[in-house]
């Protein structure tokens, strides 16, 4: 999926494979559809991304929103992680109302 | 078990004595830390802890040293291996700080190894405060430690690694691995095999630090309630609620 603005001097290209949106003047530009999501650790490898926009429909669950991401990387699906939105983890079935900051953390089990 | 803060006077502490409050030096000396994994975690975090102050320790480890083991396992040298890494880290932390009282213990942690060797708890000897140091090497083991914790009123100092990552949070009494990793904690994964010396290093000084702090103040750590992610290879810290 990608989005192309017609304007002839303003707003570059876009797409959703990790690429931010950008304005003429380097700053990102918001876009209400997409939500921001990052990976860590081995999550990172598995999506080619440490963080991406995309398109997420609310509300959702946790549940499905994992399911979601897995849509967007087949390589997530059994994978063990947490989803956190703004910076807090969310159990599974927790519903999401709005759009924010979605992380996915494995936990590292090694000592 | 208390013990007179003066043992804090010594020169050797001089470095740090003024930057610990009298409350947080007589906690350092009056707790009993209770040490589960001796590997890359348990060195790092316990050569540095030891050179704090004269603490008390158990260790509780039932491996022996490993020739992969070396490149993070810092207590220990290539003459070590084959010997079992509780009685070693004794031996070790010793070296640097003779006045610790240290045992090791060649066997897991758990509620029943750790009821066989204490009974009765509390015991009237028993030091003051217990603290939990997570150093394991798998959930499905540190499922084990929380009985124990429980049963001592004492939190848990957790750090995980693997790979190019890491992470530590502080359990404190009331909440469980459950809460910061999930209701099916105990079943992630077993960590991958690779791992870089300067994974655990951070990780370890991250417990550390937050030793220190719950020392300072038992009900409040920067890390109760807060994951911190370490990216090794990006260099970039990340901090998320779990409580």
């Amino acid at each position: 999926m990608s989005y192309v603005c017609l304007t002839d001097d303003d707003i570059a290209l876009i797409s959703c494979g990790g690429t931010d949106f950008i304005d003429n003047r380097g700053a990102p530009l918001q876009d209400e559809r997409m939500t921001r999501v990052k990976y860590f650790g081995p999550l990172m490898e598995l999506t080619g991304t440490d963080e991406e926009q995309l398109e997420i429909a609310f509300p959702i669950t946790v549940a499905k929103l994992r399911v979601t991401l897995e849509h967007y990387h087949p390589a997530l699906a059994g994978e063990s992680f947490r989803i956190a939105v703004d910076a807090v983890m969310r159990d599974s079935d927790t519903t999401l109302s709005a759009a924010g900051e979605i992380a996915c953390l494995p936990a590292f089990a090694g000592g | 078990m208390s013990r007179p803060t003066d043992a804090l006077r010594e020169e050797r502490y001089r470095r740090h004595y003024e930057l610990l409050s009298q409350d947080a030096r007589q906690r350092l000396l009056s707790t009993r830390f209770i040490v589960a994994g001796a590997g890359g975690l348990g060195c790092n975090l316990l050569a540095l802890l030891v050179r704090v102050a004269p603490v008390q320790l158990e260790i509780w480890d039932p491996a022996v040293l490993d020739a992969p083991d070396l490149n993070r396992q810092v207590l220990y040298t290539p003459q070590d291996l084959g010997q079992p890494k509780a009685r070693l880290a004794v031996e070790r932390l010793r070296a640097i700080n003779p006045a610790i009282q240290a045992v090791g213990h060649v066997q897991s942690l758990n509620a029943s190894s750790f009821s066989e060797l204490h009974p009765t708890l509390p015991q009237p000897t028993s030091p003051a405060h217990s603290a939990v140091l997570d150093c394991l090497d798998s959930f499905n083991a540190r499922a084990g430690l929380e009985p124990i914790a429980h049963k001592l009123g004492a939190p848990i100092f957790h750090g995980g690694v693997e790979l190019w990552y890491g992470q530590a949070t502080t359990l404190l009494p009331g909440s469980s691995y459950a809460d910061a990793f999930g209701a099916d904690f105990a079943g992630k994964p077993p960590a991958a095999k690779p791992i870089l010396p300067h994974i655990p290093a951070v990780i370890a000084s991250l417990q550390l630090a937050e030793i220190l702090a719950w020392c300072e103040n038992a009900d409040s750590t920067p890390l109760a309630g807060v994951l911190c992610v370490f990216d090794g290879r990006r260099h970039r810290f990340d901090q998320l609620r779990w409580d």
